[in-house]
């Protein structure tokens, strides 16, 4: 390979790892808007009342929870309207626990939620809220049959945000480190954003597996170590007597049987741990071994392994949006015409999520569902763009 | 033998027509009345005169600008012609109740047989289309849909049958049969128009070695149904372009609607948001999907799988999949393609929630559900599991029709009666020659009677659009209460000038008809408290005219449809509901006219002789439009500046004028249409 090629595909592996850095970083912006702000999710389980369907006059919802952070200034509640506008008022309010008056209360008309996102109640933001307990109440005003609001079904149904100061961020190195350090795990406690981290890095990998002649490199190695393995596998074959007309129970029998023989004669610790060790590792690296060996001379299913993680995730994590599966759509397309991937695939693939979508829509995860729903959509709709175009090149008799 | 009968077109054909009459039985073995929501009843003595040229300006209520003329065919001519010699309850039948069901059941029956070459298989497609959850739901609602879409299917194979046999005629029968279809909803024909655009790309590309001839020759058979459709329709597309002014506020503006309602899970399994499986629907809460219809993507793609080497079933497959993404409208992939789509493709904004394109589902899924059975016929088993294979498969879309067979799904399957005392209203308002209207209070009823003299407003209906401007009433939330808003606008000290200039001479409080669905559905309060309200007002007369509940007053004071405000004598003659003959009696300057229609731009009045077809090149020809005004009732006003004793003028609706043209270019393609078919087929024959 001569050095212009060479720096080319390390231009175009750097170009992609500096893609994934912007996604991420614009995924972080997507889920939280503003970079001074941090966000803790709770699930369904720590409210500790929620009225079961319309939220009528009189009744509320009250969650209790503990802040993990200084400066609490919003919380997010997510409501189920029933796909209607709800001409009811909405009372909200939040006090420490241990105080008897309410630190803030609003009214608010509820025709302005929106079904199943958070509506979010603002207040003036609480400097020193870490590790102090907190109780907020959601009161319907005037609600009534066919006209009031629901709490939502989804998980998490409320968030807490820390709204920090601007200043307090950039006033030092040290606490800008500090706070891009706790943003940062923040961040990774969500699903929806390693979910898209892991995506947005599949161009990446998928360029990775192109190189297989810098793979083959590593084969000499692997042989060499398979061949310790062999030996190691041989001398169980070999020293003990098993009977047995089941194969898989002769060779699990005789491992057994030789590794306690051989447990029994190690005299020391070091000794005994060696060999466990290599009693574990061998079938785990004969394992990786065997994929790796598969992978090098099959990318094609590598390509398909990762492009199914990467759906998969996309439909169970990502909540909203479109930009991961643009993405995914690109690389599924790059994938076809690479490895030319048949229809058959995709077929498998769309009922698969089909099946996965009926599933999940009768449970909480109806949001899911319809995630799974929309990737069921886009395997049909490549399966019959192949099989058009493989026709149209083709041709073929019609009817 | 067997054989033979089971693989016949006609017994394929009989089998889906009865089960469609058995399913259907509420109307077609009763000769009740079926009306529900927007499907209201009418007289026969309504509906007669409607059978005239098309009218721009509809003299209902206080006048509109007829944005249904596209349906002028089936409504107005249909209707208008059979009301002559039948009931409502017959010629309703006959444009809309019996075409829905059967043109749709032999439409998806031919167009499965002729991909499948399979009784069977078409049958069971024919079910799938005509028994999905939507098509269902319009059938029992929205028929001037369910019969667009039905001929719609006849359009495609006509269309389809235009391209293999490369003949004119065939392209002149499908231009004259789209027209029908674009009467009954042009929306249904945009639709099929972008089927038929895609059948001819893709048919194109699998052409495989195509001459610049034979290009010519397909886009000129292609061409034709477009030419014909749209030159028999120009007697209202002529005038929505060139007056847009008038139309403005009724075509533009609109946003999205119903978003929530529609997921890609409900598309994918065909499930209608507001399906409940028995009785009749709740809206605005959607209905979890039934756990069987998601077996229908399966049977469908399963049809598409073992079929993938029919170029029609990978066509059919494409239009259901074009079909789900569309009806999923703004939820996921891709939520902001529907509104980008509504904002941008021409004709696309005629669609602000996405249900219709359930139409390419419907006939998708039927195609592949109808291939897949198909397939099962070829293999190699039992003819018991094949059997039944088959019944699961119609199963799944039968069990749907139980609801409409039992009439249990309600809407359009109950049969309605109307009430004697509106009989005897009818009779009362008919034998009165003179124009007035009658006020309904608080709301309209469908059992109401009302003519082109006799025009019926609803109170509710006017102080949210005509009298919009005059409801002071600002209360919301648990302060609202519908009999305040309803009374105050009659609390105003105006109201006897409002009813007077509005020529309302008699209201009506309507019957608690509750089996008719003649009921107070709109108010909390009891009725008797309305009727307390009106016999408080000075100007109003209770009367008695035999009627048992009904409950009828009558304004003494009440002026005619048009007068002169300042006493000027006016002798009127009423030529069309766009055009009224004016011969002033008296001497006069500044003489104002009230027409007591709703204030539009397009009235305007020609003092001296009149000839419609002038106005089309004579800009001054009408008096200036400093004349026309609204006054503070909403109602046009004109200022005749000088008027002497037996002055001849005119007041009309001017878009009528290219209407007329668009009529004579309609009617003379029509005319010519059915030559050229005549010649065409004659000399097919030879």
């Amino acid at each position: 390979m001569n050095k212009s090629k060479r720096l080319l595909k390390y231009s175009i592996g750097m170009i992609l790892l500096l893609f994934w850095l912007g996604l991420i970083f614009y995924q972080s912006f997507q889920i939280e808007n503003v970079f001074t702000v941090l966000t803790r999710e709770y699930p369904r389980s720590t409210v500790s009342i929620i009225p079961g369907g319309e939220i009528y006059q009189g009744e509320k919802i009250v969650g209790e929870f503990e802040a993990t952070e200084n400066y609490l200034g919003i919380i997010g509640f997510r409501f189920w309207t029933y796909y209607r506008l709800n001409d009811d008022y909405l009372i909200f309010r939040i006090r420490e626990k241990k105080s008897l008056d309410w630190y803030y209360q609003n009214k608010y008309k509820a025709d302005q939620f929106q079904p199943n996102q958070y509506f979010t109640f603002g207040f003036p933001v609480i400097e020193n809220s870490d590790g102090k307990q907190y109780v907020f109440e959601i009161e319907s005003s005037q609600g009534r049959p066919g006209i009031a609001v629901g709490a939502s079904e989804i998980d998490p149904i409320f968030v807490a945000k820390y709204k920090y100061p601007r200043d307090f961020v950039t006033s030092s190195k040290s606490r800008f480190i500090w706070f891009v350090k706790t943003k940062s795990i923040n961040l990774l406690t969500k699903s929806e954003f390693k979910a898209s981290s892991f995506i947005y890095i599949i161009p990446f990998l998928l360029y990775l597996i192109s190189f297989t002649p810098v793979y083959s490199s590593f084969e000499t190695k692997f042989k060499q170590f398979i061949k310790e393995r062999l030996k190691f596998a041989s001398q169980i074959m070999t020293q003990v007597n098993v009977e047995s007309e089941n194969t898989f129970d002769v060779i699990l029998r005789k491992a057994v049987q030789f590794i306690l023989n051989q447990y029994q004669q190690t005299t020391t610790i070091f000794d005994r741990i060696k060999l466990i060790l290599d009693a574990v590792s061998t079938p785990i690296i004969f394992g990786i071994f065997f994929l790796i060996h598969l992978f090098l001379k099959r990318p094609d299913i590598l390509s398909i392994v990762i492009m199914i993680i990467g759906s998969t995730s996309d439909a169970l994590f990502i909540k909203s949006g479109d930009v991961t599966i643009v993405i995914l759509i690109i690389l599924w397309v790059y994938s076809i015409v690479k490895y030319h991937f048949s229809d058959k695939l995709f077929f498998i693939l769309s009922l698969s999520f089909i099946a996965g979508s009926a599933f999940l829509n009768y449970t909480s995860l109806t949001f899911t569902s319809e995630r799974f729903g929309a990737w069921a959509w886009i395997f049909l709709t490549i399966m019959v763009v192949i099989n058009m175009i493989k026709l149209i090149k083709n041709g073929s008799e019609e009817g | 033998m067997w054989n033979k009968i089971v693989n016949s077109r006609f017994v394929g054909l009989l089998v889906v027509i009865v089960i469609s009459i058995i399913t259907y039985n509420k109307w077609f073995v009763t000769s009740n009345i079926f009306g529900w929501g927007d499907w209201g009843f009418l007289f026969s003595d309504t509906v007669k005169e409607w059978f005239s040229v098309p009218s721009a300006w509809v003299g209902a209520g206080l006048g509109y600008v007829d944005i249904g003329l596209s349906m002028f065919v089936p409504v107005r001519i249909f209707y208008g012609f059979l009301a002559h010699f039948m009931e409502f309850r017959y010629f309703d039948r006959i444009i809309f109740l019996f075409p829905s069901v059967i043109i749709s059941s032999i439409g998806s029956f031919l167009l499965v047989k002729k991909i499948t070459k399979n009784t069977i298989a078409a049958i069971v497609g024919s079910f799938v289309y005509s028994y999905n959850t939507y098509i269902l739901m319009l059938n029992t609602g929205h028929f001037t849909l369910s019969v667009a879409f039905g001929i719609g299917i006849i359009v495609f194979l006509l269309y389809q049958k235009t391209l293999e046999t490369q003949r004119y005629f065939w392209a002149l029968l499908t231009g004259l049969v789209a027209f029908i279809e674009f009467s009954y909803e042009a929306r249904a024909f945009y639709l099929t128009a972008w089927i038929l655009l895609f059948y001819f790309v893709y048919k194109l590309l699998n052409k495989g070695n195509i001459t610049l001839k034979m290009l010519i020759k397909d886009i000129s058979l292609s061409i034709i149904p477009v030419i014909i459709t749209v030159s028999l329709s120009l007697f209202w597309i002529v005038s929505l372009f060139i007056n847009l002014s008038s139309f403005s506020g009724i075509v533009a503006g609109r946003q999205l609607y119903g978003e929530g309602h529609f997921q890609i899970q409900r598309a994918l399994t065909t499930f209608h948001p507001f399906w409940t499986g028995s009785h009749r629907l709740v809206w605005g809460n959607p209905q979890q999907i039934f756990w069987w219809f998601w077996l229908i993507p399966f049977l469908s793609f399963a049809g598409y799988w073992f079929n993938r080497k029919n170029k029609l079933v990978i066509f059919w497959t494409a239009i259901a999949l074009l079909g789900v993404f569309l009806t999923k409208f703004t939820s996921q992939p891709f939520t902001g393609v529907y509104l980008w789509l509504y904002q941008h493709i021409p004709g696309f904004s005629a669609f602000r929630e996405s249900s219709k394109f359930n139409y390419f589902i419907d006939l998708g899924y039927s195609v592949l559900i109808g291939s897949l059975v198909g397939f099962v016929m070829t293999l190699k088993m039992s003819k018991l599991i094949k059997g039944t294979l088959i019944i699961g498969i119609s199963s799944l879309f039968l069990v749907n029709a139980i609801p409409v067979f039992t009439g249990e799904l309600g809407r359009l399957l109950i049969s309605r009666h109307i009430p004697n005392d509106y009989l005897i209203l009818k009779d009362f308002i008919y034998k009165q020659p003179e124009f007035f209207r009658t006020l309904y209070f608080p709301r309209y009823s469908r059992w109401g009677y009302w003519d082109s003299n006799h025009p019926s407003l609803d109170t509710t209906v006017l102080i949210n659009s005509d009298w919009r401007s005059l409801n002071n009433y600002r209360k919301t939330g648990l302060e609202y209460s519908s009999i305040e808003e309803v009374t105050s606008i009659f609390k105003n000290n105006a109201s006897q000038d409002l009813i007077d200039m509005s020529s309302v001479k008699y209201v009506i409080v309507p019957t608690m008809d509750l089996e008719n669905e003649e009921m107070f559905v709109f108010y909390s309060e009891p009725r008797q408290q309305y009727i307390d309200f009106l016999d408080s007002l000075s100007y109003l007369k209770r009367i008695d005219i035999g009627t048992s509940e009904l409950v009828i007053y009558e304004n003494y004071q009440y002026k005619p449809h048009i007068y002169s405000y300042d006493g000027s004598e006016v002798e009127i003659s009423r030529i069309s509901s766009n055009q009224f003959d004016l011969k002033f009696k008296t001497k006069g300057k500044n003489v104002k006219l009230i027409l007591s229609e709703i204030f539009n731009p397009g009235w305007k009045i020609r003092i001296g002789n009149f000839s419609w077809w002038r106005t089309l090149f004579d800009r001054s020809y009408y008096l200036s439009d400093d004349f026309h005004t609204k006054n503070e009732f909403e109602l046009n006003q004109f200022m005749v500046p000088e008027v002497g004793i037996g002055q001849k003028a005119t007041l009309y609706f001017s878009p009528q004028a290219w209407i007329n043209v668009g009529s004579i270019i309609s009617l003379s393609t029509l005319l010519l249409s059915l030559l050229a078919l005549l010649i065409l087929w004659k000399k097919r024959n030879e």
